[in-house]
């Protein structure tokens, strides 16, 4: 399967390590990264000189990258629940640190594709119900003591036990007391069900790797690009550099200073006084603002997370197929992206993870159509409908997308009242209990979505989509290890879930975030923001 | 002395009233700190583990008790957010201690300007009644009240910070800093937080000095001879000061919750800033116990006010 060459040099070439299979054709080299930006859907701040993604690319590996300084990043933080430590990390700042200290086995790059981190191999047995996983040679955590299989055995275990990792649906299907290590860098996982396609399922941030019988997370050991100095929950984190990180030469800055800065707009100001060099979540108002000014770098990184409307398939009216049908072509995408997202983003089609492998491109694109929405209403019996949609402001453009969604629903006769519930405690309450509700997702791979989302079983189980036969159709195409013939079958799996599922997934929301002129090696990233959270390629001018 | 035992009294029975409001108010927030910190993750078997861990699940008198027993020996409780993410307890003493610091700064700061500038302006303003320079502070001091802070903050970055560029339109200390590293970083919320209140209290100052200049003591003092500054400051004022220290007292009080607001603004890691997470994080003894201290300075703001204002004022004294 995938496999990996060992550390190579980024500063070689002034390029990207991403790069690092095609070092030996430069010209490859160059070429495959311009893909990269245009894939990752490149639109800088200041448009004017880099309107194509090409000039983009050229232009944000310019320069030959400089060692040194102190990069500091505003986070919209968590208070006094901030956390290092990876099994109850929630708010983005602690996903953010912990992918900066720890490391997956697999990262997502900028453009979605997968690169080999800890790991270097995954190879499957006859079935694909027992995995060979192989490790990096060579890395070494904080505190010198060299990485291996021990330390993944006992990161799988430790989120398997912890109650509250939003990586626990991720390690059900392995049979960990079946685990057994074969040497110091290679494991085997028996799985409970065969899987062909296992390592989207470590590119999910909480499986980050702890070492070996770590429990106290006050200031962790890693084996990230930062080692963790100093750090106060709500207010800030200071990080050094790791002089012994495994791709050599990275980081390029000595310290990395995080800081909670809640408000959108001091978090702004943060920025543009120079008291911080990169922001995370502009709103959509301040990117069009500062998009037109080019005083900072808009940094848009189109990506496949999403904020839906969910229908639950056995609560009233959605119980009935026809309804649900209805509702999703009374959505006007386009207007919907245009008002909630100010016009940022990319369409939905109903279906999870644009972008990303085994996607169904071939279903044709869903539009507005309130004849025939009111036609399967009627069908249905459920004209001149009232409903509540449970909504809130805990998740950008969701409130606003309710309320516009209430607005198109009135062409069809049909009466939304949107409930704005406490943004604190809204996932809290009534979520995956009501009929009509939002949600978010971040990127997440779409078989590791199914199976959180759509299956019988699965822990976010929000359209209550509870379906034995989709359920095995879901578990064939997951242990098809023939690639063509998987693709069919999570295209079935798919068009299921396009013709009668209970999503309306009207668009998808991209990453934006401020970054200021002085930092460079910023790649825009659809899997996290601030390109990818990849810190150890920044560097400041 | 009678006086001072009642009113001691007073702001103590006050105190209870509302350290029982607190405890009631947070615990009626709907959700709650497990909710809050596994947010979409919370699974039923998630939700139950913490709030066993935490004791969310015993009675609630029992609950206040535990939090205001403690209160009062000096043990401000563990934060349940920082114990839910760090499996230990993490008393709430050792993640305030900096943020009370720099609150302290800033509240005293804006104070050491609040009282000469709101009676130097308010006395001067007073003197000049219904000429042009009283018209002037009349009027910057009404448009400046009727500023929200947030809103006057925000102006203040604007105008200050990005127009002008002279003073940084952020707050932050860096991690490892303290407030006094960088001082520059303390004037735009001491100006926005001194807009609102010494408006209010120059108003005051001179309304009252106004008054007693009209008097007949004034008016005799003059006859007399005596010189105008001599009148005003030594004859005048001191009569003028009493409601003046009442209203001063009032809106350093004011400033506490306007301090809230603004290190929001500003990013600035004080008590306030600290106290809008911990209702978002659902932090409930963190909320509650810095309530109460807020609440402790509140009042004692308020019997030290009334103490002076019969120190100052002799009449109040023998009227006992």
């Amino acid at each position: 399967m995938t496999t990996d060459q060992s550390p190579i040099d980024p500063l070689d070439a002034g390029t990207k390590y991403q790069e690092a299979e095609h070092l030996s054709d430069p010209t490859l080299t160059r070429r495959r990264l311009l893909e990269t930006a245009a894939a990752a859907g490149i639109a800088v701040g200041s448009a004017g000189f880099l309107a194509s993604p090409a000039r983009a690319a050229e232009f944000a590996l310019a320069a030959t990258p400089k060692r040194g300084g102190h990069l500091r990043i505003g986070m919209v933080g968590g208070g006094s629940s901030e956390t290092l430590d990876p099994t109850l990390a929630v708010s983005t700042i602690d996903t953010c640190r912990t992918l900066t200290l720890f490391e997956l086995l697999v990262h997502a790059k900028p453009d979605l594709s997968l690169e080999m981190r800890l790991a270097t191999a995954f190879e499957p047995n006859r079935n694909a119900t027992k995995w060979t996983i192989k490790l990096r040679k060579g890395v070494v955590w904080h505190n010198g003591k060299p990485f291996g299989a021990d330390d993944v055995m006992y990161t799988l275990r430790r989120i398997a036990a912890s109650k509250t990792s939003g990586g626990l649906p991720a390690v059900q299907p392995f049979d960990l007391k079946g685990m057994r290590k074969v040497n110091a860098h290679e494991f085997e996982l028996p799985l409970h069900v065969p899987i062909a396609d296992l390592a989207p399922t470590f590119v999910f941030y909480p499986m980050v790797i702890v070492q070996n019988g770590s429990k106290n997370f006050k200031k962790p050991v890693g084996t990230g690009a930062f080692m963790a100095d100093k750090f106060k929950p709500g207010q800030g984190s200071l990080f050094k550099r790791n002089p012994h990180y495994w791709m050599h030469g990275l980081p390029y800055v000595d310290d990395l200073e995080i800081s909670s800065i809640p408000d959108p707009q001091a978090r702004l100001n943060a920025l543009l006084s120079g008291r911080v060099d990169a922001i995370e979540q502009l709103t959509f108002a301040q990117a069009k603002e500062h998009q037109r000014k080019k005083d900072i770098v808009v940094l848009v990184g189109n990506g496949p997370q999403f904020v839906p409307i969910t229908m639950s398939a056995d609560l009233k009216p959605f119980n009935d197929v026809r309804v649900r049908q209805a509702f999703r072509l009374i959505a006007d995408r386009p207007a919907l992206i245009k008002s909630a997202q100010f016009g940022y983003g990319q369409l939905g089609n109903d279906l999870v993870g644009k972008g990303l492998k085994w996607y169904d491109n071939q279903l044709p694109q869903r539009h507005q159509d309130i004849a025939k929405a009111k036609f399967l209403l009627k069908q249905a019996g459920a004209e001149h409908l009232t409903v509540t949609l449970y909504s809130s402001t805990a998740i950008a453009g969701m409130l606003e997308s309710a309320t516009v969604f209430a607005q198109q629903a009135r062409k069809a006769g049909v009466k939304i009242n949107v409930n704005n519930g406490p943004p604190d405690t809204y996932f809290a309450s009534k979520y995956l209990k009501w009929a009509f509700g939002q949600t978010n997702w971040p990127a997440i791979a779409i078989p590791n979505w199914i199976n959180e989302a759509a299956t019988t079983k699965a822990f976010y189980n929000e359209t209550h989509w509870k379906r034995p036969s989709f359920d095995r159709l879901v578990l064939k195409a997951q242990a098809e290890q023939n690639e063509p013939r998987a693709q069919e079958l999570w295209n079935e799996v798919q068009k299921i879930l396009w013709d009668q599922g209970g999503y309306l997934i009207w668009g998808f929301a991209p990453f934006i975030d401020g970054v200021s002129k002085r930092v460079k090696g910023v790649v825009p990233s659809g899997m996290f923001a601030l390109g990818n959270f990849d810190f150890q390629h920044f560097w400041l001018a | 002395m009678f006086f001072v035992v009642r009113r001691v009294a007073a702001g103590l029975a006050t105190l209870f009233v509302v350290s029982i409001l607190l405890f009631v108010g947070t615990n009626v927030l709907p959700g709650d700190v497990a909710s809050a910190v596994l947010g979409r993750d919370s699974t039923p078997a998630g939700l139950a583990h913490i709030r066993q861990e935490l004791h969310l699940n015993r009675p609630a008198p029992e609950r206040y008790w535990n939090w205001l027993s403690g209160f009062v020996q000096g043990n401000l409780g563990n934060s349940v957010a920082g114990q839910a993410v760090s499996g230990q307890p993490t008393p709430i003493s050792s993640l305030i201690g900096d943020r009370i610091k720099n609150t302290a700064v800033l509240a005293l700061f804006t104070i050491l300007l609040l009282v000469p500038l709101s009676i130097g302006f308010g006395v001067y303003a007073a003197t000049r009644a219904g000429r042009s320079v009283d018209h002037a502070i009349t009027t910057v001091s009404l448009v400046a009240i009727s500023l929200p802070e947030f809103v006057t903050g925000t102006l203040l970055i604007l105008l200050i910070a990005q127009w002008l560029g002279l003073l940084p339109g952020v707050s932050l200390i860096s991690i490892g800093d303290t407030v006094f590293s960088d001082l520059s970083i303390l004037v735009l919320p001491v100006l926005t937080l001194l807009a609102a209140s010494l408006a209010q209290t120059v108003r005051m100052v001179r309304a009252g000095m106004v008054e007693v200049l009209r008097s007949d003591y004034v008016e005799w003092a003059r006859l007399s001879g005596h010189r105008e500054r001599d009148v005003v400051l030594r004859y005048a004022l001191r009569n003028a000061l009493g409601p003046t220290v009442q209203v001063i007292a009032l809106n350093i009080q004011w400033l506490v919750g306007g301090i809230v607001v603004t290190e929001f603004v500003f990013g600035y890691p004080g008590i306030g800033q600290a106290l809008v997470q911990a209702v978002s994080a659902r932090d409930v003894p963190y909320v509650q116990s810095v309530g109460l201290l807020i609440a402790i300075v509140y009042i004692s703001l308020n019997v030290i006010a009334d103490l002076l204002v019969v120190l100052l004022v002799p009449k109040l004294r023998t009227a006992q």
